[in-house]
């Protein structure tokens, strides 16, 4: 188990270098001189170079990149060429909206995609598993700012149910503190006992919410719908039911947990899939989180700030799967292999 | 009035996309109470559909039950619904022992957690009791180390451990009939006899009735009273099994038979292979019949009694050798 543990991380480390190296050199290539952005528009020559010198751009590619690994061990990412802040900790700032964002779509994975299919697999062919399937087919392959669109242009534009995007309403913003403790707005007004910004705050996340979670519920719904009916036809099944056990023990638990490797791999991967959603889902509602950020660091052209998010992004991803592998490496068939 | 366990006019098929395809189709198969009955047929016959029929197990929707009664103590089991199968008779009066030990147990649960959730849906034990009960179990089947036995997974056991653990758990809430699908068919010689002793032996001290299921006409002669022969979904010779082994009646038993190897050095011998066309109106047997005649393509010969009446062969030839 340990040697697991140990291969699967060592695994993720060369992943991260890979990772680095790519966004280094592509960040190199990009036609855009940081220096000048550094130095500010109206910078003489001599500024510049001298900026240069500061960022350490007249050292030889391999010296530079050396400086930047030893950097990201340390979680420096750099400073944002726009802002002179340093880029992790404009990032920590805007975490926590992407985070409510992409917890929200995996309560909604878990809690509503994986009864999605265990219904589906446990009434195969009649009307609920062609209606979970058709809802499915829809997450999985519509693409996730089309959703988004649609849903702001039905729900908040036409019908003004809610809110266009934000994180809160401007009368609130305006008129009342917000309560800062932990960066999570709802946790933070719910710590805080100030109702009002709470329910503010929930209502501004449906919409978001909504948009990237049909994603991961379709694919975690299907997963767990097929991962069951391969188990469900097995000669164990079979065994246990000619011991009496009720159809429901034998769904939820027997068969079940037979399914969560798959399961908790795809729910794995799709919070990854979820962290580029929010992408494309942030920018269409405003959300102040990773994806507004990226967004306005893309446009300017803020290279220290687009390779951390895609630093970042790439760290959460091994993460995650080192977590998926870890589950399904609780499986004791595989334990033993 | 029925015998205590009997199977009258029993159609099952499974459907495909065009047709429902016939693959049982037994008049009358009656097993007396505390009796051990043999039922050996070729791979395919239908013997574990006829297995799961009884339980009210095949596999949905694919097969149907085309018409037909199994009467068990008194009540006809195809006339329950699904709910009184489960909680009245599954694992509580009836218990099925599957022939692949190797896929028969749950492999993300421990032995323990299998055996002790069925004795607690059974019986209400929890706690310690339950776990008590859960050793006993173990060593009814003669497991050696019951308590470290529970630990473990279905993979880190040996198939013949894994069938007795099957086997004390389908035992576990006290069934009466059981149905013993080739039970050693993927063991190892050397531990079949081991099996089909403590199913001999558990027959014997738990009073219950058995119906075992075997493709050797050999296995079944140990320790079955009388045998019935399955070939193509219907029982074509049926009798008093030292009778059948000496004296078989029908064609395929006898191929059955002689296919028996003599002694060891002998390889099995095989004959009547030589292909017929299908009789679909006649005898299921005639395409393989080595003595088969033009009669026999015209009708579908019935089981019944040759020579003495307690033992029967569906062969239009049989009377009259
Ligand atoms: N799920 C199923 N779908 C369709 N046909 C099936 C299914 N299960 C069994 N059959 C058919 O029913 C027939 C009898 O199968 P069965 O499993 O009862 O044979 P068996 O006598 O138990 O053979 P074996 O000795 O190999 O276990 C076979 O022709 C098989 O093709
Ligand atoms: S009825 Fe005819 S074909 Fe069938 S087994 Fe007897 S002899 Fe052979
Ligand atoms: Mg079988």
């Amino acid at each position: 188990m340990l040697r697991f543990i140990l291969r699967r991380l060592i695994l993720g480390g060369v992943v991260m270098f890979g990772v680095a190296l790519v966004t280094f050199f592509i960040a190199r290539v990009i036609p855009s001189d940081p220096a000048a952005k550094w130095a500010g528009p109206r910078a003489t020559p001599e500024q510049i170079a001298k900026a240069r010198a500061e960022l350490g751009l007249d050292q030889p590619l391999i010296i530079q990149f050396g400086t930047y690994l030893l950097d990201l061990a340390q979680g420096n990412l750099g400073y944002s060429l726009r802002t002179r802040r340093p880029v992790a900790l404009e990032l920590a700032e805007s975490l926590p909206a992407t985070i409510e964002l992409v917890l929200i779509s995996t309560f909604a994975a878990v809690f509503i995609g994986l009864p999605l299919g265990v219904l589906s697999a446990k009434y195969k062919d009649r009307l609920v598993d062609h209606l979970s399937r058709l809802f499915s087919i829809g997450a999985v392959s519509l693409p996730t700012f089309w959703i988004g669109l649609i849903l702001q242009l039905l729900f908040a534009r036409t019908l003004q149910w809610f809110p266009m995007g934000g994180q809160l309403s401007t009368e609130i913003k305006l008129t009342m503190e917000i309560p800062r403790i932990t960066g999570f707005l709802t946790l933070d007004s719910l710590i805080s006992g100030n109702f009002v910004i709470l329910l503010d705050a929930l209502w501004h996340l449906v919409l978001p919410g909504i948009t990237i979670g049909v994603y991961p519920v379709g694919l975690v719904a299907r997963m767990t719908r097929s991962a069951l009916l391969e188990i469900l036809s097995e000669d164990y099944i079979t065994a246990a039911r000619s011991y009496g056990l009720q159809e429901r023990v034998i769904l939820w638990s027997y068969a079940l947990k037979n399914s969560l490797g798959p399961t908790s791999t795809v729910v794995a991967l799709s919070i990854g899939y979820t962290l580029v959603n929010t992408f494309l889902t942030e920018t269409i509602f405003t959300w102040p989180g990773i994806g507004s950020y990226v967004a306005t660091a893309v446009i300017g052209l803020d290279y220290p700030a687009i390779m951390g998010v895609t630093i970042f992004s790439a760290f959460s991803y091994v993460v995650l799967n080192l977590i998926s592998d870890l589950i399904v490496a609780l499986d004791p068939r595989v334990r033993m292999s | 009035m029925s015998a205590y366990f009997e199977i009258k006019d029993l159609l099952v098929g499974f459907r495909t996309f065009e047709e429902t395809r016939p693959v049982l189709n037994i008049e009358r198969l009656a097993i007396e109470r505390g009796e051990t009955y043999g039922l050996v047929g070729e791979s395919g016959a239908g013997k574990t559909v006829l297995a799961l029929t009884i339980l009210g197990l095949l596999p949905k929707p694919a097969g149907v039950i085309q018409r037909g009664e199994i009467w068990f103590d008194g009540e006809d089991l195809l006339k329950k619904s699904e709910s009184e199968l489960a909680s009245l008779y599954r694992g509580k009066r009836l218990a099925m022992i599957f022939q692949d030990p190797m896929s028969t147990l749950n492999p993300v649960f421990t032995v323990g957690q299998q055996i002790e959730r069925v004795i607690e849906y059974h019986q209400g034990l929890r706690g310690h009791s339950r776990t008590q009960k859960a050793v006993e179990l173990l060593e009814m089947v003669k497991l050696a180390d019951a308590k470290n036995i529970l630990k473990k997974y279905p993979h880190e056991l040996s198939g013949g451990q894994r069938q007795r653990v099957v086997i004390a758990i389908a035992l576990s809430c006290g069934a009466e009939f059981l149905i013993a699908d080739e039970p050693t068919r993927n063991l190892d010689v050397t531990i079949q006899a081991g099996i089909l002793q403590l199913i001999d032996e558990l027959r014997k001290n738990l009073r219950i009735t058995v119906l075992f299921i075997a493709n050797n006409v050999s296995l079944v002669n140990v320790f079955c009273k009388r045998v019935g022969i399955l070939y193509r979904g219907k029982l074509v010779e049926e009798g008093p099994s030292p009778l059948v082994i000496r004296e078989p009646l029908h064609p395929y038993t006898q191929t059955l038979i002689s296919a028996l190897p003599r002694d060891r050095s002998e390889r099995p011998r095989f004959s009547g292979f030589e292909l017929k066309p299908e009789a679909p109106q006649g005898c299921p047997f005639y395409s393989r019949c080595p003595i088969g005649v033009e009669f026999c393509v015209q009708q579908q010969p019935r089981l019944e009694a040759v020579i003495r009446p307690e033992h029967k062969a569906a062969c239009f030839l049989a009377r009259s050798r």
